[in-house]
């Protein structure tokens, strides 16, 4: 029986006598390099600026209500100095 | 410096071009080379479609990083290490184990056919069943090998590993053929 290398070999030698294939592609390419290069760079600032209002309104509520479980107090005179005239 | 090691002038004008935004400087580039790039491609895939497809990423990719290309070695050469990139991305998201070991003893007991008496075209198509059986490093580093015929340092460039890397693995993936052979019961008789 062969070695598995040596039939590696044999294929490799016959495999490399194909014939090349043959094509055009560049119109294609060009194509989607036009289609890449139109998009549009708005969604990429919509998802940016989508997550930078996420992340404020998280930080709003969240550092309130931490404030107000760790120090209760603090929080209940400047809710109640902002109440008194 | 050997002119065969260097861009050749016209490919440094088209590629000047093609950084100004000419399309056509690129488009002479793509003519210049898609042939030698789709044999190249043909190693990952024998589905004309998708040949079609991968070297068309090829040339994509490549315009996308032109800006880096540094010219210290011929245009080809850059070329080949995007394609064996794109190949290889390719090879990563199709293959799954289970596609590798679904038909492998089949794959080799084919094999039973003798090389020399087969097309070029089967050869190719065999060894291109044969070698998908294993994980995808593996089946590059073989491929690279024996295919494409690179040394370890040509490897080394095109895979992105270094030459240690790549001793190790073409080791490791000429033992793991061997193991697939003797599991279909097609080892090498006796010890040598």
């Amino acid at each position: 029986m062969a070695d598995p290398l040596k039939i590696l070999d044999d294929l490799s030698a016959r495999a490399r006598r194909e014939d090349p294939p043959s094509m055009d592609v560049s119109s294609r390419v060009l194509l989607r390099l036009s289609r890449e290069a139109r998009a549009p760079a708005w969604p990429m600032a919509l998802v940016a600026s989508g997550t930078a209002v996420a992340a404020i309104v998280v930080l709003s509520i969240s550092l309130p209500l931490f404030e107000m479980l760790t120090d209760p107090w603090s929080v209940f005179f400047v809710m109640a100095a902002n109440v008194l005239p | 410096m050997d002119p065969a090691e260097t861009v050749s002038e016209e490919d440094q004008q088209d590629i000047a071009d093609s950084l100004a935004g000419d399309g056509e400087g690129y488009a002479r580039l793509v003519r210049r080379y898609q042939d030698q790039v789709a044999a190249q491609m043909r190693r990952f895939t024998r589905d004309a479609v998708i040949l079609d497809q991968l070297v068309q990423d090829v040339f994509v990719e490549a315009y996308m990083s032109l800006k880096g290309f540094r010219g210290r070695a011929p245009f080809l050469h850059w070329l080949r290490r995007v394609a064996t990139r794109v190949g290889f991305r390719y090879w990563k998201s199709r293959t799954r184990k289970e596609e590798r070991e679904e038909a492998l003893k089949e794959t080799i007991l084919n094999l039973n056919a003798a090389p020399e008496t087969l097309t070029p075209v089967e050869a190719a198509d065999t060894l291109y069943r044969l070698l998908g059986k294993l994980p995808p490093a593996d089946r590059l580093v073989l491929t690279l090998f024996y295919f494409e015929q690179c040394d370890l340092n040509e490897i080394s460039t095109r895979a992105g590993w270094n030459r240690a890397l790549v001793k190790v693995r073409l080791h490791r993936a000429r033992k793991k053929l061997k193991s697939l052979f003797e599991e279909a019961g097609m080892g090498r008789e006796g010890n040598g």
